[in-house]
Protein backbone atom coordinates (compact mmCIF):
# COMPACT_ATOMS: atom_id res chain seq x y z
CA UNK A 1 0.00 0.00 0.00
CA UNK A 2 1.61 3.33 -0.73
CA UNK A 3 2.23 5.96 1.56
CA UNK A 4 -0.65 7.94 2.68
CA UNK A 5 0.31 12.28 1.73
CA UNK A 6 -0.27 15.30 2.12
CA UNK A 7 -3.92 16.15 2.94
CA UNK A 8 -4.52 12.51 3.43
CA UNK A 9 -1.80 12.07 6.37
CA UNK A 10 -3.36 15.27 7.95
CA UNK A 11 -6.86 13.86 8.26
CA UNK A 12 -5.23 10.36 9.65
CA UNK A 13 -3.39 12.00 12.64
CA UNK A 14 -6.09 14.48 13.34
CA UNK A 15 -8.63 10.97 14.00
CA UNK A 16 -5.67 10.33 16.14
CA UNK A 17 -5.56 13.30 17.74
CA UNK A 18 -8.85 13.83 18.22
CA UNK A 19 -8.69 10.41 20.83
CA UNK A 20 -5.93 12.11 22.75
CA UNK A 21 -7.69 12.22 26.30
CA UNK A 22 -6.75 15.35 28.41
CA UNK A 23 -4.43 14.83 31.99
CA UNK A 24 -7.38 15.24 34.44
CA UNK A 25 -7.40 18.90 35.75
CA UNK A 26 -9.63 20.33 38.27
CA UNK A 27 -10.83 24.28 38.59
CA UNK A 28 -13.50 24.49 40.91
CA UNK A 29 -11.75 26.40 43.66
CA UNK A 30 -10.09 28.82 41.14
CA UNK A 31 -13.55 29.06 39.19
CA UNK A 32 -15.10 29.76 42.66
CA UNK A 33 -12.78 32.14 44.02
CA UNK A 34 -12.94 34.53 40.91
CA UNK A 35 -16.73 33.80 40.97
CA UNK A 36 -16.78 35.46 44.53
CA UNK A 37 -14.87 38.41 42.88
CA UNK A 38 -17.05 38.91 40.21
CA UNK A 39 -20.60 41.48 41.27
CA UNK A 40 -23.65 39.27 41.85
CA UNK A 41 -26.08 38.12 38.97
CA UNK A 42 -28.56 40.70 38.08
CA UNK A 43 -31.26 37.70 36.99
CA UNK A 44 -34.26 39.50 38.54
CA UNK A 45 -33.70 42.65 36.60
CA UNK A 46 -32.51 41.39 33.07
CA UNK A 47 -35.80 38.92 33.35
CA UNK A 48 -38.46 42.22 34.12
CA UNK A 49 -37.08 44.56 31.93
CA UNK A 50 -37.52 41.92 29.11
CA UNK A 51 -41.19 41.29 30.29
CA UNK A 52 -41.72 45.29 30.41
CA UNK A 53 -40.46 45.46 26.94
CA UNK A 54 -42.93 42.25 25.87
CA UNK A 55 -45.70 43.83 27.05
CA UNK A 56 -45.08 47.27 25.39
CA UNK A 57 -44.59 46.12 22.31
CA UNK A 58 -47.80 43.39 22.52
CA UNK A 59 -49.99 46.94 23.80
CA UNK A 60 -48.80 48.79 20.89
CA UNK A 61 -49.41 46.10 18.39
CA UNK A 62 -53.11 45.76 19.77
CA UNK A 63 -53.58 49.48 19.79
CA UNK A 64 -52.36 50.06 16.01
CA UNK A 65 -54.56 46.61 14.67
CA UNK A 66 -57.85 48.74 17.09
CA UNK A 67 -56.96 51.21 15.25
CA UNK A 68 -56.79 49.80 11.66
CA UNK A 69 -60.38 48.39 12.27
CA UNK A 70 -62.27 51.09 13.67
CA UNK A 71 -64.81 52.41 10.60
CA UNK A 72 -64.07 55.42 10.38
CA UNK A 73 -60.27 54.73 9.94
CA UNK A 74 -61.30 51.74 7.68
CA UNK A 75 -63.44 54.21 5.91
CA UNK A 76 -60.85 57.09 5.26
CA UNK A 77 -59.33 54.18 2.84
CA UNK A 78 -62.02 52.68 1.17
CA UNK A 79 -63.54 54.36 -2.09
CA UNK A 80 -66.74 52.38 -1.81
CA UNK A 81 -67.61 54.33 1.70
CA UNK A 82 -67.14 57.74 -0.42
CA UNK A 83 -69.07 56.61 -3.15
CA UNK A 84 -72.08 55.90 -1.06
CA UNK A 85 -71.70 59.13 1.08
CA UNK A 86 -72.18 60.89 -2.35
CA UNK A 87 -75.25 59.06 -3.50
CA UNK A 88 -77.06 59.77 0.05
CA UNK A 89 -76.12 63.40 -0.90
CA UNK A 90 -77.79 62.83 -4.32
CA UNK A 91 -81.12 60.88 -3.48
CA UNK A 92 -81.83 62.20 0.22
CA UNK B 1 -7.57 1.31 20.18
CA UNK B 2 -9.00 0.31 17.12
CA UNK B 3 -6.71 2.06 14.68
CA UNK B 4 -3.59 -0.01 16.78
CA UNK B 5 -4.78 -3.25 16.31
CA UNK B 6 -6.40 -2.55 12.53
CA UNK B 7 -3.34 -0.86 11.46
CA UNK B 8 -2.73 -3.36 8.49
CA UNK B 9 -6.15 -4.67 8.07
CA UNK B 10 -7.65 -3.40 4.53
CA UNK B 11 -8.97 -0.07 4.27
CA UNK B 12 -13.07 -1.74 4.77
CA UNK B 13 -12.05 -2.82 7.69
CA UNK B 14 -10.77 0.55 9.27
CA UNK B 15 -13.63 2.39 7.91
CA UNK B 16 -16.16 -0.21 9.55
CA UNK B 17 -14.10 0.21 12.96
CA UNK B 18 -14.01 3.99 13.24
CA UNK B 19 -17.88 3.89 12.53
CA UNK B 20 -18.56 1.96 14.95
CA UNK B 21 -16.30 3.90 17.03
CA UNK B 22 -18.72 7.44 15.70
CA UNK B 23 -21.49 6.04 16.81
CA UNK B 24 -20.63 4.67 20.05
CA UNK B 25 -19.13 7.84 20.77
CA UNK B 26 -22.24 9.20 19.94
CA UNK B 27 -24.91 7.38 22.00
CA UNK B 28 -22.50 8.17 24.69
CA UNK B 29 -22.38 11.69 24.63
CA UNK B 30 -26.38 11.42 23.51
CA UNK B 31 -26.60 9.33 27.24
CA UNK B 32 -24.98 12.00 28.82
CA UNK B 33 -27.01 14.63 27.84
CA UNK B 34 -30.26 13.01 28.30
CA UNK B 35 -29.37 11.86 31.98
CA UNK B 36 -27.66 15.05 32.76
CA UNK B 37 -30.10 17.67 31.34
CA UNK B 38 -32.61 18.22 34.07
CA UNK B 39 -29.86 17.89 36.75
CA UNK B 40 -27.84 20.75 35.06
CA UNK B 41 -31.11 22.99 34.58
CA UNK B 42 -32.05 22.57 38.54
CA UNK B 43 -28.50 23.64 39.23
CA UNK B 44 -28.40 26.29 36.83
CA UNK B 45 -31.40 27.57 38.44
CA UNK B 46 -30.06 27.08 41.73
CA UNK B 47 -26.80 29.15 40.94
CA UNK B 48 -28.94 31.78 39.68
CA UNK B 49 -30.18 32.05 42.98
CA UNK B 50 -26.87 32.12 44.44
CA UNK B 51 -26.03 29.18 45.12
CA UNK B 52 -22.51 28.39 44.45
CA UNK B 53 -22.38 24.81 45.91
CA UNK B 54 -24.03 24.40 42.79
CA UNK B 55 -22.41 26.01 40.21
CA UNK B 56 -19.52 23.98 41.46
CA UNK B 57 -21.26 20.87 40.66
CA UNK B 58 -21.66 22.18 37.11
CA UNK B 59 -18.06 22.44 37.12
CA UNK B 60 -16.97 19.41 38.06
CA UNK B 61 -19.34 17.67 35.76
CA UNK B 62 -18.65 19.56 32.46
CA UNK B 63 -14.75 20.26 32.90
CA UNK B 64 -13.53 17.29 31.85
CA UNK B 65 -15.26 17.89 28.31
CA UNK B 66 -14.15 21.67 28.22
CA UNK B 67 -10.26 20.54 29.01
CA UNK B 68 -10.45 18.09 26.23
CA UNK B 69 -12.00 21.00 23.64
CA UNK B 70 -9.19 23.21 24.71
CA UNK B 71 -6.58 20.96 24.02
CA UNK B 72 -6.98 22.28 20.39
CA UNK B 73 -6.52 25.87 21.09
CA UNK B 74 -3.21 25.14 23.95
CA UNK B 75 -0.85 22.59 24.01
CA UNK B 76 0.60 24.58 27.41
CA UNK B 77 -1.45 22.63 31.17
CA UNK B 78 -0.89 25.97 32.74
CA UNK B 79 -2.81 27.87 29.68
CA UNK B 80 -5.21 25.31 29.45
CA UNK B 81 -6.14 25.08 33.33
CA UNK B 82 -6.56 29.26 32.61
CA UNK B 83 -8.73 29.04 29.44
CA UNK B 84 -11.31 26.24 31.21
CA UNK B 85 -11.44 28.71 33.80
CA UNK B 86 -11.93 31.73 31.55
CA UNK B 87 -14.90 29.35 29.96
CA UNK B 88 -16.69 28.84 33.31
CA UNK B 89 -16.65 31.97 34.48
CA UNK B 90 -17.87 33.49 31.42
CA UNK B 91 -20.46 30.39 32.33
CA UNK B 92 -21.56 32.04 35.42
CA UNK B 93 -22.01 35.11 34.38
CA UNK B 94 -24.13 34.86 31.57
CA UNK B 95 -25.94 32.31 33.27
CA UNK B 96 -29.19 34.17 33.00
CA UNK B 97 -28.39 33.88 29.07
CA UNK B 98 -29.05 30.19 28.67
CA UNK B 99 -31.93 29.65 27.67
CA UNK B 100 -32.78 25.64 28.46
CA UNK B 101 -33.82 24.83 25.10
CA UNK B 102 -30.49 23.02 24.16
CA UNK B 103 -28.24 21.17 26.76
CA UNK B 104 -25.97 22.93 29.02
CA UNK B 105 -22.49 21.17 27.83
CA UNK B 106 -23.32 21.95 24.01
CA UNK B 107 -24.04 26.18 25.59
CA UNK B 108 -20.86 25.64 27.69
CA UNK B 109 -19.26 24.14 24.10
CA UNK B 110 -19.80 26.96 22.66
CA UNK B 111 -18.33 29.21 24.93
CA UNK B 112 -15.63 26.82 25.24
CA UNK B 113 -14.97 27.49 21.41
CA UNK B 114 -15.15 31.33 21.29
CA UNK B 115 -12.59 31.71 24.32
CA UNK B 116 -10.31 29.50 22.30
CA UNK B 117 -10.48 31.58 19.30
CA UNK B 118 -10.09 34.86 21.24
CA UNK B 119 -7.19 33.54 23.13
CA UNK B 120 -5.69 32.63 19.38
CA UNK B 121 -6.32 35.90 18.50
CA UNK B 122 -4.86 37.54 21.00
CA UNK B 123 -1.60 35.97 21.09
CA UNK B 124 -1.79 36.25 17.31
CA UNK B 125 -1.72 39.94 17.54
CA UNK B 126 0.93 39.62 20.57
CA UNK B 127 3.07 37.75 17.92
CA UNK B 128 3.07 40.52 15.30
CA UNK B 129 2.41 37.97 12.82
CA UNK B 130 4.36 35.31 11.91
CA UNK B 131 7.59 34.88 13.29
CA UNK B 132 7.04 31.34 13.23
CA UNK B 133 5.67 31.03 9.57
CA UNK B 134 9.09 30.14 8.60
CA UNK B 135 10.47 27.55 11.81
CA UNK B 136 10.41 24.60 10.28
CA UNK B 137 8.42 22.04 11.83
CA UNK B 138 9.73 18.58 13.10
CA UNK B 139 8.69 15.66 11.07
CA UNK B 140 5.67 14.08 10.80
CA UNK B 141 5.05 11.49 13.11
CA UNK B 142 5.23 8.05 11.78
CA UNK B 143 2.68 6.18 13.55
CA UNK B 144 -0.73 7.56 15.12
CA UNK B 145 -0.22 7.96 18.51
CA UNK B 146 -3.00 10.58 19.89
CA UNK B 147 -0.62 12.76 21.81
CA UNK B 148 2.45 12.77 18.94
CA UNK B 149 -0.14 13.65 16.62
CA UNK B 150 -1.91 16.43 18.17
CA UNK B 151 1.45 17.97 19.13
CA UNK B 152 2.44 17.93 15.43
CA UNK B 153 -0.87 19.07 13.99
CA UNK B 154 -0.76 21.95 16.97
CA UNK B 155 2.17 23.09 15.67
CA UNK B 156 1.11 22.58 12.19
CA UNK B 157 -1.91 24.93 12.37
CA UNK B 158 0.10 27.13 14.06
CA UNK B 159 1.53 28.57 11.19
CA UNK B 160 -1.91 29.84 9.86
CA UNK B 161 -4.59 32.25 10.82
CA UNK B 162 -6.73 31.54 13.72
CA UNK B 163 -9.97 31.38 11.70
CA UNK B 164 -8.35 28.89 9.60
CA UNK B 165 -6.93 27.19 12.41
CA UNK B 166 -10.54 26.93 13.99
CA UNK B 167 -12.12 25.65 11.31
CA UNK B 168 -9.73 22.87 10.31
CA UNK B 169 -9.60 21.98 13.89
CA UNK B 170 -13.19 21.60 14.49
CA UNK B 171 -13.83 19.89 11.05
CA UNK B 172 -11.12 17.40 11.10
CA UNK B 173 -10.27 16.90 14.86
CA UNK B 174 -13.67 17.54 16.60
CA UNK B 175 -15.58 16.14 13.60
CA UNK B 176 -17.89 18.61 13.63
CA UNK B 177 -20.77 19.02 10.68
CA UNK B 178 -20.73 22.70 8.82
CA UNK B 179 -23.82 23.02 10.44
CA UNK B 180 -21.89 21.95 14.00
CA UNK B 181 -19.21 24.48 13.48
CA UNK B 182 -21.83 27.34 12.36
CA UNK B 183 -23.10 27.18 15.56
CA UNK B 184 -19.75 26.98 17.51
CA UNK B 185 -18.56 29.64 15.67
CA UNK B 186 -21.39 31.71 15.38
CA UNK B 187 -20.58 31.98 11.39
CA UNK B 188 -23.10 31.52 8.55
CA UNK B 189 -23.17 27.99 7.25
CA UNK B 190 -21.93 29.99 3.72
CA UNK B 191 -19.69 31.34 6.04
CA UNK B 192 -17.99 28.21 7.14
CA UNK B 193 -18.09 26.54 3.98
CA UNK B 194 -15.67 29.59 2.57
CA UNK B 195 -13.32 29.53 5.30
CA UNK B 196 -12.89 25.50 4.97
CA UNK B 197 -11.89 25.92 1.71
CA UNK B 198 -10.02 28.99 2.36
CA UNK B 199 -8.26 27.13 4.77
CA UNK B 200 -8.06 23.56 3.11
CA UNK B 201 -6.18 25.66 0.46
CA UNK B 202 -3.51 27.27 2.43
CA UNK B 203 -3.15 23.99 4.61
CA UNK B 204 -2.16 22.01 1.06
CA UNK B 205 0.10 24.71 0.56
CA UNK B 206 1.74 23.91 3.69
CA UNK B 207 1.53 20.42 3.84
CA UNK B 208 3.77 20.51 0.65
CA UNK B 209 6.13 22.88 1.40
CA UNK B 210 7.10 20.65 4.19
CA UNK B 211 6.95 18.25 2.18
CA UNK B 212 10.26 20.12 0.28
CA UNK B 213 11.96 20.44 3.13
Amino acid sequence: MSEPRGLDRFKELARAASREAPEPLDVRAAVLDRVAQSPPLEVGVLRETSLVAAAGFSLAAAAVALAAASPWISGIFDPMVQLLQSTQELVP
Amino acid sequence: MAASTSFGAPPSVRVFERWVECVQASRSTERVERGDSGVDRAEVEASLGGDHDAFARLVGRHQPAIARQMLRFTRDRGQREELVQDVFVEAYSSLAGFSGRGSFAAWLRVLAVRTGYRFWRERDRERARRASADEALPPAPDGNEPREAAEWLHALLAKLPPRDRLVLNLLYLDDCSVAEAAELTGWGLSMVKVQAFRARKKLRALLDAEQRR
